[in-house]
């Protein structure tokens, strides 16, 4: 019986979170809009590249979106943390714990509908990238396992967002720090260029940081093939950051909710 | 009747060192209408979000319709629903989503629900508006929506903070009576604050003032206003007078026959008595033999702000509003509803 009562909580955050969602057209046009922005402004940018000798065989097109799945991503993780920031300030979330919905349930409801957002931008780069000629080296079942890379990575990177927010109640430090954090991972990863093409000390750089594990991932699924020893070095990261993120989320979690 | 609500010796000290509640005991019958009237910052509202499970007592117990609240918050929160004062509906959702997600929070679904649902929009008046973003809602609607979420799954009590500040005289009269209502043909036992002391006199069956965090008395309307001893008699005499002047006068004033309690208010003196209008003459040559004019002098009724004034020392209303003394509240709701 707790056990359907927990799954049902888990249904109806899940159900608002989408519902709110699925009710602002505007926010999807934007993010339509932002990822056709980034996949026409970078193969433009980079479009002779290419030509350049040592290059992947694969046009830039490939490379770029594994990168912009990322950064999309990365600025998606922060709305995650704003969300339950806004509810923790305005008092929505003193509504909601005043009924006996299960602690549990209000994040895991959330969570889950981040996912299927994250999947949603998924699906737009993925689409414009394919209209655009992109091709798909594993297909269907690659392009599956990219979901759930992308998946993946954002729900543990949101534990970082999401420790910012509880640990400040404060969006615009969620934003500056989700900001800032942004640019560097994005510009010292293999995300948007081949390691070859990046000068030694960051090629050094790239190996701790998350999104080249990410990005190469996805890549090597777009441009090669499915490559285990990458997938599962993509996987053991997000397991990491997932631990260690959402820790923390839940502890200072535990400390708003009784 | 047993009683629903039974609070010994509880004690609230914030983070911040703030003691917002200060020892306070009582206990609520179930089926009571139940009023705590109180200043700006004299710890209404921290009394409701301890007792609704939102905050963690510092001291004391409470037991809320048998369930203890360190051993079982969540059977409290089956049986209690809570308007807060700060209004807060989720502005991305239309106000008939709103309460269908609170009644599925509450565990209720199906018919059950919607019938449920579709009554309090009703009763609201919300009807025609159901369907559009809560966000899109004038602030008096807003507060309507949110006390009839917290209503939604007939709760055995209901915590109101504030209900109707915000809403126009007409909404407001609307929603004494439907709380009335909810209260004598449902049973439902009411816990409110206001600071509307005309509220408080025509709601509440029993009353408690609470001012810094202390009870400071309780009862029936009509007792506490017993206690006042009589009538008030509202003197105003020259504001240039000395102070020596002014403390002979309430001096001598303290010592007519009848007169309990002196006090004094923005307004001027006022002096309770039991059959104030025989005093009035005796009142008149005393301030002559002073020698401080008398600018005006009337009689009223005594009034559950009397019974403010003498057990706190200040009007609920005038200063208290802007002493500043109450944090903002979040979400900026509050700001503009005075
Ligand atoms: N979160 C908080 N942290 C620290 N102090 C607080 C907090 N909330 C309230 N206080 C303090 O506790 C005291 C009681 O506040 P409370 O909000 O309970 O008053 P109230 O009677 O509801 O007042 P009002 O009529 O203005 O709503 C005040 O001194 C207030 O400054
Ligand atoms: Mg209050």
């Amino acid at each position: 019986m707790s056990v359907v009562e927990s799954l049902r909580d888990v249904g109806y955050v899940f159900g608002r979170a989408q519902a709110k969602f699925w009710g602002s057209p505007i926010r999807i046009f934007f993010q339509l809009f932002g990822a056709l922005m980034f996949l026409v402004l970078f193969t433009q940018l980079f479009s002779k590249l290419s030509d350049l000798p040592g290059f992947p065989t694969a046009g830039y097109l490939e490379i770029a979106v594994g990168g912009i799945l990322f950064l999309n991503t990365l600025n998606s993780t922060m709305q995650s943390a704003n969300a339950i920031v806004d509810e923790l300030n305005t008092g929505y979330l003193a509504n909601i714990l005043v009924t006996p919905v299960k602690r549990s349930a209000i994040l895991l409801g959330r969570v889950l509908s981040d996912g299927v957002r994250y999947a949603c931008q998924t699906s737009i780069v993925l689409g414009i990238a394919f209209l655009m000629g992109a091709t798909f080296a594993t297909g269907v079942p690659g392009v599956l396992v990219i979901y759930l890379i992308v998946v993946g990575f954002g729900v543990a990177w949101s534990g970082l967002t999401m420790t910012v927010g509880l640990a400040t109640k404060s969006n615009e430090t969620v934003s500056v720090v989700g900001t800032l954090l942004t640019f560097p991972l994005m510009f010292t990863s293999t995300a948007l260029l081949p390691v070859s093409f990046l000068p030694r000390w960051m090629q050094t750089v790239t190996q701790y940081n998350p999104i080249s594990y990410m990005s190469d991932a996805a890549r090597s699924l777009m441009v090669s093939g499915f490559d285990g020893t990458v997938l599962l070095q993509a996987f053991a990261v997000i397991g990491l950051i997932l631990v260690l993120t959402w820790s923390s989320t839940l502890w200072l979690f535990r400390s708003v909710v009784r | 009747m047993s009683d629903i609500i039974v609070v010994e010796d509880l004690v609230e000290v914030y983070a911040s060192g703030t003691r917002a509640i200060d020892g306070i005991s009582f206990r609520v019958p179930e089926g009571e209408f139940f009023g705590f009237l109180g200043p700006n910052g004299a710890g209404k509202s921290t009394t409701i979000k301890v007792l609704s499970t939102l905050l963690r007592k510092t001291s004391g117990s409470v037991t809320i319709g048998g369930h203890d609240l360190e051993q079982d918050p969540d059977g409290i929160r089956r049986i209690i629903g809570v308007q807060s004062q700060e209004t807060v509906v989720d502005g991305d959702l239309s106000g008939r989503k709103n309460l269908l997600f609170q009644g599925h929070l509450q565990r209720m679904q199906g018919p059950a629900l919607q019938s449920r649902v579709e009554e309090l929009l009703d009763l609201m008046e919300l009807k025609e508006a159901a369907d559009r973003k809560a966000r899109q809602y004038s602030g008096g609607m807003k507060r309507r929506l949110a006390l009839a979420a917290a209503l939604v799954h007939r709760p055995r009590l209901v915590f109101l903070d504030e209900p109707t500040t915000g809403l126009d005289p007409q909404s407001r009269a609307k929603v004494w009576g439907y709380l009335s209502k909810l209260n004598k043909e449902e049973g439902t036992t009411v816990f409110l604050t206001t600071q509307y002391l005309e509220e408080a006199d025509k709601l509440c069956r029993e009353l408690s003032i609470i001012d810094r965090g202390k009870i400071v008395a309780s009862g029936s309307p009509a007792d506490l206003k017993e206690q006042i001893g009589g009538e008030a008699i509202i003197l105003t005499p020259d504001p240039d007078a000395g102070a020596g002047a002014r403390e002979a006068l309430e001096g001598r004033l303290r010592a007519l026959p009848g007169v309990g309690k002196v006090v004094e208010a923005d307004s001027g003196l006022v002096v309770y008595a039991r059959q104030a209008s025989r005093l009035v003459p005796e009142i008149v040559t005393l301030f002559r033999g002073v020698g401080v004019r008398l600018d005006s002098i009337s009689l009223a009724a005594p009034t559950l702000d009397d019974v403010f004034l003498q057990k706190t020392g200040s009007r609920i209303r005038g200063e208290d509003l802007t002493s500043g003394a109450a944090p903002a509240p979040v979400g900026g709701v509050r700001g503009g509803v005075y």
